[in-house]
């Protein structure tokens, strides 16, 4: 089983420039148990993993060139600690992943999408709190070296001009923790699908060097 | 009778029977008096058959409703907390189920359209509720720091609305005058 390249970051590769609001997260669950029948919306444990929960910043792909396939792709601890980290869209990784060994294929996992637009730029106002908090959740291209198509889903706050992971640690950054990743879970429940939208290409002079 | 402008909000229940047909209950606050209250059901057809009943009639057939998803809930949450012991470990059961009983009651005393409640990997329980447009996320930890225990978001349609965070009574004050608020709007379409 051969990694798919498409997938990694290469030199002629840029940061995505074009709007992607119309384009889809999409985000793997550890099964295809992902819908609440209760309420119609994915199930809290279907966002993120436990080791994640604490972070409102939650990690998904573009789909597109990351197609839903993909998510099978689960990395080992040895690929964890080589492959799972930021990086410049334009590296060149080498040796790319190797099946067993870095990377396994995991067939029970299913998948939520979200739309971009549904959730960039939607708001987090705790106005009626002393400790008043507005944040603005920001959807962001953050490559990594096993996927060029890894996306973020972050939170801007407006007063201190800066995202939620940037602020130095403090209790106030630990209780806004709590309250981000509320607001980032909710989000997507009420966005989230698990149906697979039409085709959108995207067009390779978004991500590709002139 | 007070003229129908002067009528305080009526409360809608709607219930899904075993023959998969809506039955539509509607009584006014007014009926508290002793009036008759208006009930009715439609089929999956949207045939309608409009009956009276009065108020302690209709608040059985809610509760009867209400306590099947209590059950259910509870139920639920127990089970999940036998799955997550790894993460709950630390939370003696019954403790975190007399937590979840409390929330799960008062939430259903709301007059939910639909419910769920689920525990989290956070260490909280998160309780969600639809109630006509509205959709509400409401999350209670288990372990409260700094005396904020409860976080509330909710939807009024597509549209995001200010959330709450506090204690659990301060939470439930907040989402009172929330849904209060709403109340008239949401069920003044019905009155007849």
């Amino acid at each position: 089983m051969d990694y798919p390249v498409v997938l990694l970051p290469q030199a002629e590769r840029k940061l995505i420039d074009c709007d992607m609001s119309e384009q889809y997260l999409v985000r793997h669950t550890p099964d295809k148990n992902i819908i609440d029948p209760d309420v119609g919306l994915i199930y809290e444990k279907a966002i993120c993993s436990p080791s994640e929960s604490n972070m409102p910043d939650l990690s998904t792909s573009l789909l597109g060139v990351f197609q839903i396939e993909h998510i099978q792709i689960s990395l080992t601890h040895i690929g964890i600690d080589v492959f799972s980290h930021y990086c410049e869209p334009d590296i060149v990784v080498e040796p790319i992943p190797i099946y067993e060994q870095d990377f396994l294929l995991d067939p029970e996992r299913g998948c939520w999408l979200v739309q971009i637009l549904k959730i960039h730029d939607e708001e987090a106002d705790y106005k009626y709190n002393e400790d008043k908090l507005k944040a603005v959740c920001k959807v962001i291209h953050s490559p990594m070296a096993w996927n060029f198509w890894h996306f973020s889903v972050r939170w801007f706050l407006e007063k201190d001009n800066c995202y939620w992971h940037e602020l130095e640690e403090s209790d106030r950054k630990k209780k806004w923790s709590q309250r981000l990743a509320h607001e980032t879970r909710s989000l997507v429940r009420k966005f989230a699908t698990i149906e697979l939208p039409e085709p959108n290409e995207i067009q390779p002079e978004c991500y590709t060097k002139p | 009778m007070p003229a129908l402008a002067d009528r305080p909000p009526s409360i809608e229940v709607r219930k899904q029977n075993s023959d998969d047909a809506c039955l539509y209950r509607l009584f006014n606050q007014y009926a508290r008096s002793e009036d008759p209250c208006l009930y009715r059901l439609f089929n999956q057809y949207s045939r309608q058959r409009s009956y009276s009943v009065y108020y302690g009639e209709a608040i059985n057939l809610f509760s009867l409703e209400s306590d099947n998803n209590y059950i259910k809930l509870t139920t639920r949450i127990s089970n999940e907390y036998d799955l997550l012991i790894e993460q709950y470990g630390d939370i003696d059961k019954a403790e975190l189920l007399a937590i979840a009983d409390e929330t799960i009651s008062v939430l259903l005393d709301l007059f939910p359209d639909k419910i769920s409640a689920e525990l989290t990997y956070q260490n909280s329980l998160v309780v969600t509720f639809k109630k006509s447009e509205n959709l509400f996320f409401f999350e209670r930890f288990f372990n409260p720091q700094d005396n904020e225990e409860v976080i509330f978001s909710y939807y009024e349609g597509s549209v995001k609305k200010p959330s709450f965070s506090g204690t659990f009574q301060e939470a439930l004050t907040r989402l009172s005058m929330e849904i209060e608020l709403n109340t008239d709007q949401l069920f003044t379409a019905y009155i007849r």
